[in-house]
C-alpha cells in the first residue's frame, strides 16, 4: 500500500538526490559536465511534478487536510525539531505553483544557459530553490518552515550575484542578503516567541491559540518578516538591484516563487493573529503604502526588468492589502494569476524592441501616451515634475537607509574594532612584554 | 550661440563625434565596423588609439594565439614567414624564441590614461565607475525614452543638462554621498555666469592639467561610452529614433554632465584619500588594454597567414568542374550573404542543374518600404546608400475588404498589446490585468516554452485561418515609384553585373533572405545585411515584377538586352534560420506553369533540409551534433529543430549568423562551384569575360566589399574583446528605453554583438578576391576613397584571380604578387588536403573562451 507520507517523503528525497550530487561535485571542485547538471535539475523538476501532481490528486479524492508527522530529527533541552508536513488547500495551491513554474523555468534554462561559465552553479542553485520552495510551502510548523525559508534566501542573493566578475551583481547581492538577513532575525525571533508562548507550533493549532496575549506581537513580528521577501516598504529597495541577475532566475524569484513567499506566509498564519487589529492593520497600511510607492516608482522606470520588478512590487502590496480586509481566496487567486503574469513578462522581457517594432501602432510621430494624462491636470505640472523626479530616484529610500541605517551601523562596528584591537592588541603587547 | 566664432568646447566637440561609436537604435541595428571612423589610419595605430579610448583589447589574447599554435590553427611556418619578414626591426628571431621571450616584438608602449579615476586605487576607480552609472544612467534613459516607461518623461521637453540640474536639485542633501561637490562645482560656474561651452572649458582647464582639451574629452565621453554614441547619433540623425528623440538633445550638454558629475566625484574620492588632485594626476596610468599590441599584430598576422594560405590553396586545386553541358532546369539569384553558400552548394547538388548566382541581397531595388499593416516604412537597401522612394504595398483588385478586415484587426491586436503593456505595469488596471490575464498566461508560459516551433505553426495557422492575409503587390509604378526605364536600368544591372545574361533557364527564382528568431533584441543583426537588416522579401518581389513586366523586356530589348518571352523570374524567401522556402507572390503564378513551379519549390525546399544538416552539426545542443554523416530520420529531427530554435524563447542563438566567415569572393561561381566553403565565404558573382573594359566592376565591389569588411570587423572586435567592443553575455541584458540593452539594472549602453552571436566566430581581417584584370582593380581601389583606406590601411586583405589563367595573386602593399610569393611558407603546394581541416572543419572550432 502506498501511502501518502511515501510518495511525499520519496519524491523529496529522489529530488534532493540529484540537488546534492550537484552541490557535492562543486565543493569538491569537479563540477559535473554542463549536459549531467541540466539532465539532473531536469529530472528533479520532472520528479517534483509528478509529485506535485499526486498530492493534488490525493487531496481532491477527498483525503482532505492532512498533517504528516514524522519522528523528532533533534531533541535537545525540551525543544525538538519535528518534521511536520501539512497539506491543505493552500499548502498544495502553492506547490502547484512552485512545480509548474519550475519546470518551465528549468526547461528554459537548458538553451539559455548552455556554455554560460558558471551554468553548473546556476543548475545547482535551482534546484536547490525548489527543495526549499517545497520544504517552505509544504512546512507543517514554524521550525520547518525556517529552514526552507532561509535557504530560499540563500538561493537568491547568490542567484543576483550569479555574473561574478561584474561588481555590481556581487556588491547588489550583498544589499539583498541584508535586508533578508534583518527580516530573517525577526522570523526567528517570531518562531522562539511561538515556542514560548503558544502549546504548539504546529500551524494547525494556531487557530486554537488566537486568543493567546501573545498572538498579535507574533503576528506583527511574522508581518515584519515577511517584508523583504516581497519586497514591501521599507524594505524595498533591493529589489532592482536583484535585477542583475540572468533574466530566468529574476522570473523564478521576483517574477514567481520567491517574492510571493511573504503573502503566502502570511496566508498560513493568519488563524493566529486574524482577530488582532496590530498585525492586519501593519499589514494592510503597509501593502497599501507599498503599492503606491512601487507603482509610482515603477511607471518611470526606463528599463525592461526593474519596470516589471517594481510592478510586481506593486501587485503584491495590493495583495497584503486584501490579506488585511480578510480576503483570503481572492489574494490566493491574485498570487497565483499575478505569479503566471510576471513569469510570462520577465522570460520574454528582451522581446520588447521586437514587440513594439511589430506593432503597427508604434512609429515616428506616434507618442505612446499622452502627455499631459488626468495625472497632470489632478496635481498640476509643477508638482507633477516633481514627484516625477522623486520618483525616478526611487524616492531617495536607498539612500535614506544608507543614512539613516547602514552608514551609522557601519560606524558603530568600526568604533567596535578600533576598541577591540586597542583592548586585545593591547593585551596581546602586554602578555608579549 | 555665435557669441564667438567657434569656441573652444565646440572644436574639441568636433574632434570628438566622429570618434564616438556608431550607435544606431536597435531597431536600426547595421552592421558597421565599429572603428569605422578610424578607418583612415592603418589597422593597427587606429586599434591602438581604440583600444585606449574602449578599454579593450583589439587582438586576441596571447594565450589565444597560443592555444591556437599548439593544435595547429597557427601554422608555425607561418609565424616563422612573419617573423622573418620583420627580420629588420626583430633581428633574427625564429619561433622558439618569440615564444620563449614574451617582450619580443613589443615595439609600441602603453597609452596613458588622461583621467584621474583611473589613477585611484583599484577599489576606488570602479567605485568612481559604478557611482557615476547610479546618477547618470537613469537620468539620460529616462530623457532618450522611447516608450518603454508607463510615465512619460516630462524632462525630454527640456534639455539633458536642464534635466540634469534639475535632478540635482531636487534631491536632498543626503541622497547621494557626493552631492555637496556637485553642488559646490555647479555653484561655481553658476557664480562666474558661464554658459555651457564656457563651463566645459572651464572644466576642462580645471582637471585635464596639461592634456590636450579634445582628446580628455573624447576620453570623458568614453567614460559612458555606449549613452555617447547613442546621444550623438540621435543628435545627429533624429529620425532614427523609433518614435521620436527629445528636440534639445545635443552631445555638448552630455559632455558638459560627464565632465561635471566626473570632476565632482572626483573631488569627492580625493577628498576621502586626502590627496590633492594635482599629485594624484602625477600618478602613472598606462591602459591595460594597449599593452603589448605590436606583438599580438605578429600573431594576428600569422593566424590570418594559416588560414588565407590553406584557403587560397583550396581555391587554386578546387574542382573547376566545367560548366555543366544540358542546360540547367532553373537558375537562382541568391543574396551573396556567407549564410547562403551552403544553400548553393546543396541547390547546384542536386540532380537536373542549376545554376546559382551570388547578388547584393537587394536587388538593385533602393527603397523604403511601408508593408500592409505595418506603421513603420524599413529600409530595404545597404545603410550605405540612401533610399531614392518610398514603395507601398498595395492590395490587389477585389482585395481591399480583406486588407481592410486585416488591418482592423490588427490595430485592435495592437491597441490590445499596449494596453496590456501599460495596465500590467500600473496599479488598479494591474490588478484586473492580472487577474485577468494571469492564468490565462500560464497557457503561453508553458507550450511555448515546451513546443515552440509547432505552438508557432498552429498560431499562424489559426491567424491565417481566421484573417487570410490578402494578395498583395508593391506598388512600383506608384507616383514616385519605379519609372519603365528606371526598372529596365535596375534589371539589367543586376543581372549584367552578375552574367546572367545569356542562356537563360526557363525558371530563375530571386531568391531573397530573412532570419526569425525571438526574444532577441539583435534581430536585425541576422537579416539580410543588403536590405539594413530586413527581410529581403519586398526586393525580391520587385526586382522579379520588374524583370518579369513585358514593357521592361521591350525596354531591354531596345538597349540590346534580349530576355526571352518564357523566362519567369520567380521571388522566394529564405528563412535562414528556420531553413524554410517561402513562395512569394504565389497568385502570381500562370497556372499553365503551375507544375514547373511546384518543382523548382520541392527542389529549395529540399536543398534548404540539407543546410538544416548541415548547420546542425555546429548547434551542440541539437540532435546532429558533430556528426559527419546525417541519415534521413536525422534530418527530419534537425528539421524540426530548427524550427524550435527559431521560435524559442530561451535560444541564445537561433542561427550562428556571420561566425566564421573570413573571405568574400567577387568573381564566377565557376572559381568555386562544388567547392566547400564551410559558410566562410560571400560568393559575389561578376563575370569578367562579359566586361572586357571592367565598368561592371565599382558595382559588383563597392555594394559588397565594404559590406563585407562591415560586417567582418564587427563580429571580429565583439569576439575579441566581448566585454569591451561586445555586448557581452546575452543573459544579463536588459532592454532600456526601447534604444538598446544594458546589463543588469545600470549599465552602460552596450555595444557590439554579444558574447553568444560571434562564439564561434574566428577573428580575422578579410580576405576580398576580385576575379578581374590587375588594372581594373586598381583603378577601382585608387578611385573609391573608402576601399583605398581599406586595403591600403591593412583593414582587409586584397587578392585577385585573373579571368584568363586562374592565377591568384595578393595585394602586398603596392602591387599584386603571385600569392605563393607573397606567402613564401606555401611556395611549395602540399599534396594532402587534409590540412584544410583546421580551417574548414567543425571539428576543429574554437568557442570563445569562458570569462573566469
Amino acid at each position: 500500500m502506498i501511502t501518502l507520507e511515501t510518495v511525499l517523503i520519496g519524491g523529496l528525497l529522489a529530488a534532493f538526490l540529484p540537488c546534492a550530487a550537484m552541490g557535492l561535485s562543486l565543493l569538491i571542485g569537479a563540477p559535473m559536465s554542463e549536459r549531467r547538471s541540466q539532465q539532473s535539475a531536469h529530472a528533479q523538476a520532472l520528479v517534483l511534478f509528478v509529485v506535485a501532481a499526486a498530492l493534488i490528486v490525493a487531496h481532491f479524492r477527498g483525503d482532505g487536510p492532512r498533517e504528516l508527522r514524522l519522528a523528532p530529527l533533534l531533541e535537545a533541552h525540551g525543544y525538538s525539531w519535528t518534521p511536520v508536513f501539512l497539506l491543505d488547500r493552500l499548502s498544495l495551491a502553492y506547490v502547484a505553483l512552485v512545480a509548474l513554474v519550475h519546470q518551465v523555468v528549468v526547461r528554459f534554462s537548458i538553451p539559455a544557459f548552455h556554455r554560460e561559465s558558471g551554468a553548473q552553479r546556476y543548475w545547482f542553485l535551482v534546484s536547490l530553490l525548489a527543495l526549499s520552495l517545497w520544504l517552505v510551502s509544504l512546512a507543517g510548523n514554524i521550525d520547518v518552515l525556517f529552514v526552507g525559508w532561509e535557504l530560499v534566501g540563500v538561493c537568491s542573493v547568490s542567484l543576483i550575484a550569479f555574473f561574478r566578475h561584474n561588481l555590481r551583481s556581487t556588491e547588489n547581492s550583498l544589499r539583498a542578503l541584508v535586508y533578508y538577513r534583518c527580516c530573517d532575525a525577526a522570523m526567528l525571533f517570531a518562531a522562539v516567541w511561538i515556542h514560548h508562548e503558544l502549546p504548539s507550533s504546529d500551524f494547525t493549532q494556531f487557530a486554537n491559540a488566537a486568543g493567546s496575549k501573545a498572538a498579535a506581537g507574533i503576528g506583527a513580528l511574522l508581518v515584519l518578516s515577511s517584508l523583504a521577501k516581497s519586497a514591501q516598504l521599507p524594505m524595498s529597495p533591493w529589489l532592482h538591484r536583484a535585477m542583475e541577475g540572468p533574466a530566468t532566475s529574476s522570473a523564478i524569484f521576483y517574477g514567481a516563487l520567491s517574492v510571493h513567499l511573504g503573502p503566502w506566509l502570511l496566508l498560513r498564519t493568519q488563524p493566529l493573529w486574524d482577530e488582532h487589529l496590530l498585525p492586519r492593520a501593519a499589514c494592510g497600511l503597509i501593502g497599501l503604502a507599498t503599492a503606491v510607492y512601487a507603482s509610482l516608482v515603477g511607471r518611470t522606470r526606463p528599463d525592461a526588468k526593474t519596470a516589471l520588478a517594481y510592478a510586481a512590487m506593486a501587485q503584491l502590496g495590493v495583495i497584503y492589502v486584501e490579506i488585511a480586509l480578510g480576503l483570503e481566496t481572492l489574494a490566493l487567486v491574485h498570487l497565483w494569476a499575478h505569479a503566471g503574469l510576471r513569469t510570462w513578462q520577465f522570460l520574454r522581457s528582451s522581446s520588447l524592441i521586437q514587440d513594439f517594432q511589430a506593432n503597427p501602432l508604434v512609429g515616428a510621430d506616434v507618442r505612446l501616451r499622452a502627455r499631459a494624462g488626468l495625472w497632470r491636470a489632478l496635481v498640476g505640472a509643477q508638482l507633477e515634475r516633481r514627484i516625477y523626479l522623486a520618483a525616478m530616484r526611487l524616492f531617495w529610500l536607498d539612500a535614506l537607509h544608507w543614512r539613516t541605517v547602514a552608514r551609522p551601523t557601519l560606524a558603530l562596528f568600526g568604533w567596535v574594532q578600533r576598541v577591540e584591537e586597542r583592548v586585545l592588541g593591547g593585551a596581546g603587547r602586554g602578555s608579549a612584554e | 550661440m555665435v557669441t564667438r566664432q567657434t569656441s573652444l568646447a565646440e572644436q574639441w566637440l568636433a574632434v570628438c563625434r566622429p570618434r564616438l561609436p556608431l550607435q544606431n537604435p536597435l531597431w536600426a541595428f547595421v552592421h558597421n565596423n565599429i572603428l569605422m571612423h578610424f578607418e583612415e589610419r592603418p589597422f593597427l595605430e587606429a586599434v591602438r588609439e581604440a583600444a585606449a579610448l574602449y578599454r579593450a583589447r583589439p587582438f586576441e589574447s596571447e594565450a589565444f594565439y597560443r592555444d591556437e599554435l599548439e593544435r595547429g590553427r597557427i601554422r608555425r611556418e607561418c609565424l616563422q614567414a612573419v617573423l622573418a619578414a620583420r627580420r629588420a626591426t626583430l633581428g633574427e628571431v625564429d619561433v622558439e624564441r618569440f615564444l620563449a621571450e614574451s617582450s619580443i616584438g613589443d615595439a609600441l608602449a602603453p597609452l596613458e590614461h588622461l583621467r584621474l579615476a583611473p589613477r585611484l586605487p583599484r577599489e576606488l576607480a570602479q567605485r568612481h565607475q559604478r557611482r557615476l552609472e547610479d546618477l547618470l544612467v537613469p537620468l539620460v534613459a529616462a530623457y532618450l525614452d522611447q516608450g518603454l516607461a508607463g510615465w512619460s518623461t516630462p524632462l525630454a521637453d527640456g534639455s539633458l543638462w536642464d534635466a540634469f540640474r534639475e535632478s540635482v536639485a531636487t534631491a536632498p542633501g543626503w541622497s547621494f554621498d557626493w552631492r555637496e561637490q556637485l553642488v559646490r562645482r555647479l555653484a561655481s560656474h553658476d557664480n562666474a555666469g558661464r554658459d555651457l561651452e564656457a563651463l566645459i572649458e572651464a572644466e576642462v582647464r580645471e582637471c585635464a592639467l596639461d592634456a590636450d582639451g579634445a582628446a580628455y574629452c573624447l576620453e570623458t565621453l568614453f567614460v559612458l561610452k555606449g549613452w555617447s554614441g547613442l546621444v550623438w547619433r540621435l543628435e545627429s540623425e533624429p529620425e532614427l529614433a523609433p518614435v521620436q528623440a527629445p528636440a534639445q538633445l545635443r552631445l555638448r550638454d552630455w559632455l558638459a554632465v560627464l565632465l561635471v558629475t566626473q570632476h565632482a566625484l572626483d573631488d569627492a574620492l580625493l577628498e576621502e584619500l586626502g590627496v590633492a588632485r594635482v599629485r594624484a594626476m602625477r600618478q602613472p596610468a598606462p591602459i591595460e588594454a594597449t599593452r603589448s599590441l605590436a606583438r599580438l599584430a605578429l600573431w594576428q598576422e600569422a593566424y590570418e597567414r594559416s588560414f588565407a594560405g590553406p584557403f587560397l590553396e583550396h581555391l587554386e586545386r578546387g574542382p573547376r568542374k566545367p560548366d555543366a553541358s544540358t542546360p540547367p532546369r532553373f537558375q537562382a539569384l541568391v543574396c551573396m550573404d556567407d549564410r547562403e553558400e551552403s544553400f548553393r552548394r546543396a541547390l547546384e547538388a542536386q540532380s537536373g542543374g542549376c545554376e546559382t548566382f551570388g547578388a547584393v541581397g537587394f536587388f538593385g531595388v533602393d527603397m523604403r518600404f511601408e508593408r500592409v499593416g505595418a506603421a513603420l516604412a524599413t529600409c530595404q537597401c545597404p545603410p550605405i546608400i540612401k533610399p531614392s522612394r518610398t514603395l507601398r504595398e498595395t492590395p490587389l483588385d477585389g482585395q481591399g475588404a480583406a486588407l481592410a478586415r486585416l488591418e482592423q484587426a490588427g490595430r485592435a491586436g495592437a491597441t490590445a498589446s499596449l494596453a496590456a503593456y501599460y495596465h500590467s505595469r500600473s496599479l488598479l488596471r494591474g490588478v484586473a490585468v492580472s487577474l485577468g490575464l494571469g492564468l490565462a498566461s500560464f497557457v503561453p508560459l508553458v507550450f511555448k516554452t515546451l513546443l515552440p516551433g509547432r505552438i508557432e505553426r498552429w498560431r499562424s495557422f489559426v491567424l491565417r485561418a481566421a484573417f487570410p492575409r490578402p494578395r498583395t503587390r508593391i506598388a512600383l509604378e506608384a507616383q514616385d515609384g519605379y519609372s519603365i526605364e528606371e526598372q529596365a536600368g535596375i534589371v539589367e544591372a543586376v543581372l549584367r553585373t552578375c552574367g546572367l545574361t545569356r542562356e537563360f533557364a526557363p525558371l530563375v527564382a530571386v531568391i531573397a533572405h530573412g532570419s526569425t528568431s525571438s526574444n532577441n533584441p539583435f534581430r536585425q543583426a541576422y537579416g539580410c545585411g543588403a536590405c539594413s537588416g530586413n527581410s529581403g522579401a519586398p526586393n525580391a518581389r520587385a526586382f522579379a515584377a520588374m524583370a518579369n513586366s513585358s514593357e521592361v523586356r521591350a525596354r531591354l530589348a531596345s538597349r540590346g538586352f534580349e530576355l526571352p518571352a518564357q523566362v519567369l523570374f520567380v521571388p522566394c524567401l529564405h528563412d535562414t534560420a528556420l531553413d524554410r522556402i517561402e513562395m512569394l507572390d504565389r497568385h502570381a503564378w500562370p497556372t499553365a506553369r503551375k507544375a514547373e513551379l511546384e518543382q523548382l519549390e520541392a527542389s529549395l525546399e529540399s536543398a534548404a533540409r540539407a543546410n538544416a544538416c548541415e548547420r546542425g552539426v555546429r548547434f551542440e545542443q541539437g540532435p546532429v551534433y558533430g556528426l559527419t554523416r546525417v541519415s534521413e530520420a536525422d534530418a527530419a529531427a534537425i528539421a524540426q529543430h530548427v524550427q524550435d530554435r527559431g521560435h524559442d524563447l530561451a535560444q541564445p542563438r537561433p542561427e550562428y549568423g556571420h561566425n566564421r566567415v573570413a573571405a568574400c569572393i567577387i568573381g564566377r561561381r565557376a572559381i568555386t562551384r562544388g567547392l566547400f566553403l564551410d559558410r566562410r565565404s560571400f560568393l559575389v558573382s561578376y563575370d569578367p569575360t562579359q566586361d572586357p573594359r571592367g565598368e561592371r566592376l565599382p558595382a559588383a565591389v563597392l555594394g559588397s566589399a565594404p559590406v563585407a569588411v562591415n560586417i567582418a570587423m564587427d563580429y571580429y572586435f565583439s569576439r575579441v574583446d566581448p566585454e569591451g567592443f561586445g555586448a557581452g553575455s546575452k543573459l544579463p541584458l536588459n532592454v532600456v528605453s526601447l534604444l538598446g540593452v544594458i546589463t543588469g539594472s545600470k549599465s552602460d549602453l552596450r555595444i557590439g554583438l554579444a558574447r553568444q552571436m560571434v562564439e564561434l566566430h574566428e577573428p580575422l581581417r578579410i580576405l576580398v578576391l576580385l576575379e578581374a584584370r590587375a588594372e581594373h582593380v586598381t583603378r577601382l581601389v585608387d578611385g573609391h576613397a573608402r576601399l583605398s583606406r581599406l586595403v591600403r590601411g591593412g583593414w582587409m586583405q586584397l587578392g585577385r584571380i585573373d579571368p584568363d589563367t586562374q592565377a591568384i595573386e595578393l595585394w602586398n602593399g603596392e602591387q599584386f604578387e603571385p600569392w605563393r610569393s607573397a606567402l613564401p611558407e606555401f611556395a611549395e603546394p602540399a599534396d594532402a588536403p587534409s590540412a584544410l581541416d583546421t580551417i574548414l572543419a567543425s571539428a576543429d572550432d574554437r568557442l570563445a573562451p569562458a570569462l573566469p
